[in-house]
């Protein structure tokens, strides 16, 4: 089915086109919930929270922007939402979380999997991690994040700034990243 | 919303990574989905369907408990108000307390004294002739109303006493019946000379001990009239009142044509697949890089029946002596398992039937659920919760009044309630749940054969069945066919009504 026919379906409120959009863009959305998420129950709770309000509300959809876009939008924001009605993520993403974690080296695998990156993002303090995918990852701007988690926009830019060299570390010793010197020094080695 | 501009490789790197990331959802995310969307539709449904049935189950068992005694009371009601407008021309005339008596032939045990102000006077009046003659409860109140007594009290026509033999209705028509030579009229017509009697002595109501010597002194007087009652002549005089009265109101006992009827069936379930084989247009070919599979679905898939039964109401309806005519409200659960194997969640496909294209249009969705091979065997069960209503004929091949030899058979348009049954790809390669393809309305057919018993009113009756879904269980595009098939013993009561 084509997505203009698709979203006729929808709009329609077919049980067959509500469910090939489901098919379609699902496994994209459950990894994005997944970021956001403590686990992966949690992560498919946001899910279908955010699949329900994307079929409630498709005849707001204006054909402006990519459909895939819009979901999008509505399954952040309701991860979002369901973030902020647990209370501990509120009083972490006010606090700068000076303390590291524990980090245990691998060996070195050969091809960089995407499956990696989101786990080592997962690692992080839910505080940071909301902020870097909010700003690295969907793209918001720190005014935008800061509005959206009632925070200061300075806090946003430090919580990002912080994140991000919590990530690099983390990357860099499960050997996923290299740091600068060590790229260089590859280089000069020829390896 | 402002996009960031990446500037440096590690941002390219996250953002690259995590949208190449992909997780599948389970089934319970989409289930949840789909019941939020669509599940207050269903709900709608069940619940008419259950109010259909509650109402249905209420007027059954409200024919059902309508008393006998009742019907006659209604039938005879005319009459007897016709005789009682006898009566209330004197009725102001007698005391209330007068009618209860207690002579020694005959006991009059009239619990209408309550409203004279002597509860159960003569409630526990002993018979000393084994018979103690009940006169009707309210026949002597002020209202005319009270003298509908057999309406109020049909049941009360005849009763035992502890002590000794019956108790009487003062219900004629009950009493005729019962082969009792009392009548009610004749018993009004002597409490009346007794208040009468009662007034001349200057006993009437103004003191209970007056009104109970006053009860003595009618005692007395209804033991004689009481006396006459038996006699030939008045008995005579009893049947004449009936026929003037009562027997001429009755309408004639006509045949029931109206029956209720009850049944339970524990079924066996099965199903049989057909549609896509290799000879027939086979919308598999569809499917890019499907694989080829020859011969019918039937084969390649490992299934086996299951226990359901079935459960229902008919109404009946005679149309001749051997045919009845029967409609009604029927549940079948029906199920069946399959065989499958578990597998890490992979594309499922079906292609749905298309006439108008070559390529066929396709429902692809992830599934964890193999036919032919996996990692451990998983037994799935396909469930259905159908509400039919069954609408057919009942013939009689043989048999006598009390014990027949019967079949029946009936069309049943169906709805399915639940609509979450796996359903095999059409590469049969995996299972998959897709409500969109199964249908809603079915038609099945049922034929039955039975023996059946009459014990008084009541006919049992216990045989073989076998049912068939008509239609296939799956919507016309997805071009696998499933029907469903239920044999089943049943076991039923049933009782003509009016």
């Amino acid at each position: 089915m084509t997505e203009e026919a698709i979203l006729q379906g929808c709009l329609h409120k077919k049980p067959v086109a509500q469910r090939e959009l489901y098919n379609r863009y699902s496994p994209k959305m459950l990894a994005v919930c997944y970021r956001f998420a403590h686990n992966r129950e949690d992560a498919e709770d946001m899910l279908q929270e955010g699949f329900i309000k994307v079929f409630s509300q498709i005849h707001t959809f204006q054909n402006k922007g990519a459909f895939e876009g819009w979901i999008r939008r509505i399954i952040v924001h309701t991860c979002i939402n369901n973030l902020k009605k647990n209370k501990r993520f509120n009083e972490s993403v006010d606090i700068i979380h000076a303390t590291g974690i524990q980090i245990r080296e691998e060996s070195v695998p050969s091809i960089v999997q995407a499956k990696q990156v989101v786990e080592c993002i997962r690692m992080l303090p839910i505080g940071y991690r909301t902020v870097l995918n909010l700003y690295a990852i969907e793209g918001y701007s720190h005014k935008e994040i800061s509005i959206m988690l009632d925070i200061e926009e300075s806090t946003s830019r430090s919580q990002y700034t912080r994140a991000k060299q919590m990530l690099e570390e983390i990357l860099t010793k499960k050997k996923i990243i290299q740091k600068p010197k060590e790229k260089e020094w590859l280089a000069a080695t020829g390896r | 919303m402002q996009r960031n501009i990446y500037t440096d490789d590690f941002e390219r790197l996250i953002r690259q990574k995590a949208d190449q990331y992909k997780m599948y959802p389970s089934d319970q995310v989409w289930k949840g989905v789909y019941k939020s969307l669509h599940g207050r539709k269903r709900w709608r449904w069940a619940g008419l369907a259950i109010l259909l049935l509650g109402i249905g189950i209420y007027t059954g068992d409200w024919y059902i408990s309508d008393k006998p005694a009742v019907k006659i009371a209604r039938n005879i009601q005319p009459s007897i108000t016709a005789a009682n407008r006898d009566f209330s021309a004197d009725k102001s005339s007698i005391a209330p307390g007068a009618n209860t008596v207690s002579p020694s032939g005959l006991t009059s045990a009239n619990t209408a004294a309550t409203n004279a102000g002597e509860p159960n006077s003569l409630a526990s009046a002993q018979s000393r002739d084994g018979i103690v003659f009940r006169n009707n409860e309210d026949m002597l109140t002020d209202q005319q109303n009270s003298l509908h007594p057999v309406t109020a009290h049909p049941i009360n026509a005849i009763t035992t006493t502890p002590d000794k033999g019956l108790v009487i209705s003062n219900n004629p028509l009950l009493n005729e019946l019962a082969g009792l030579d009392v009548s009610n009229t004749e018993v009004s017509r002597q409490l009346k000379q007794t208040a009468v009697a009662n007034k001349q002595s200057g006993k009437e109501n103004t003191a209970v001990v007056e009104q109970v010597s006053g009860k003595e002194n009618a005692m007395s007087s209804f033991a004689d009239a009481a006396s006459e009652s038996v006699l030939p002549e008045n008995k005579s005089q009893n049947i004449n009142w009936l026929q003037d009265y009562a027997v001429f109101q009755l309408t004639p006992n006509r045949p029931k044509r109206i029956g209720l009827q009850l049944y339970f069936s524990p079924t066996v379930n099965y199903r049989k697949l057909s549609g896509t084989s290799y000879f027939t247009t086979s919308e598999l070919k569809s499917i890019p890089l499907s694989p080829n599979i020859m011969g019918d679905v039937d084969q390649y898939v490992k299934h086996k029946p299951a226990l359901g039964f079935e459960l229902g109401a008919n109404l009946l309806y005679r149309t001749s002596k051997r045919v009845n005519f029967k409609a009604g409200v029927q549940f079948n659960y029906s199920r069946y398992n399959i065989e499958a194997y578990s597998s890490l969640p992979e594309i499922a496909t079906i292609a749905l039937n298309n006439n108008q294209a070559f390529i066929a249009d396709t429902i692809s969705s992830y599934s964890s659920i193999r036919n032919l091979s996996g990692y451990a065997q998983e037994d799935l069960s396909n469930q259905y919760f159908q509400l039919s209503m069954p609408v057919g004929l009942e013939y009689r091949v043989m048999g006598n009044s009390k014990l027949q030899l019967k079949v029946a058979g009936t069309i049943q348009p169906t709805y399915l309630l639940n609509r979450n049954s796996y359903l095999i790809t059409t590469d049969y390669k995996n299972y998959m749940r897709e409500p969109s393809l199964i249908r809603r309305w079915n038609v099945n057919g049922g034929v039955e054969a039975y023996v059946s018993y009459y014990t008084g009113s009541v006919r049992w009756q216990v045989g073989p069945q076998f049912r068939y879904q008509l239609l296939s269980t799956y919507a016309r595009k997805y071009p696998i066919k499933e029907q469903l098939m239920e044999y089943g013993f049943k076991v039923g009561v049933s009782k003509m009504i009016r």
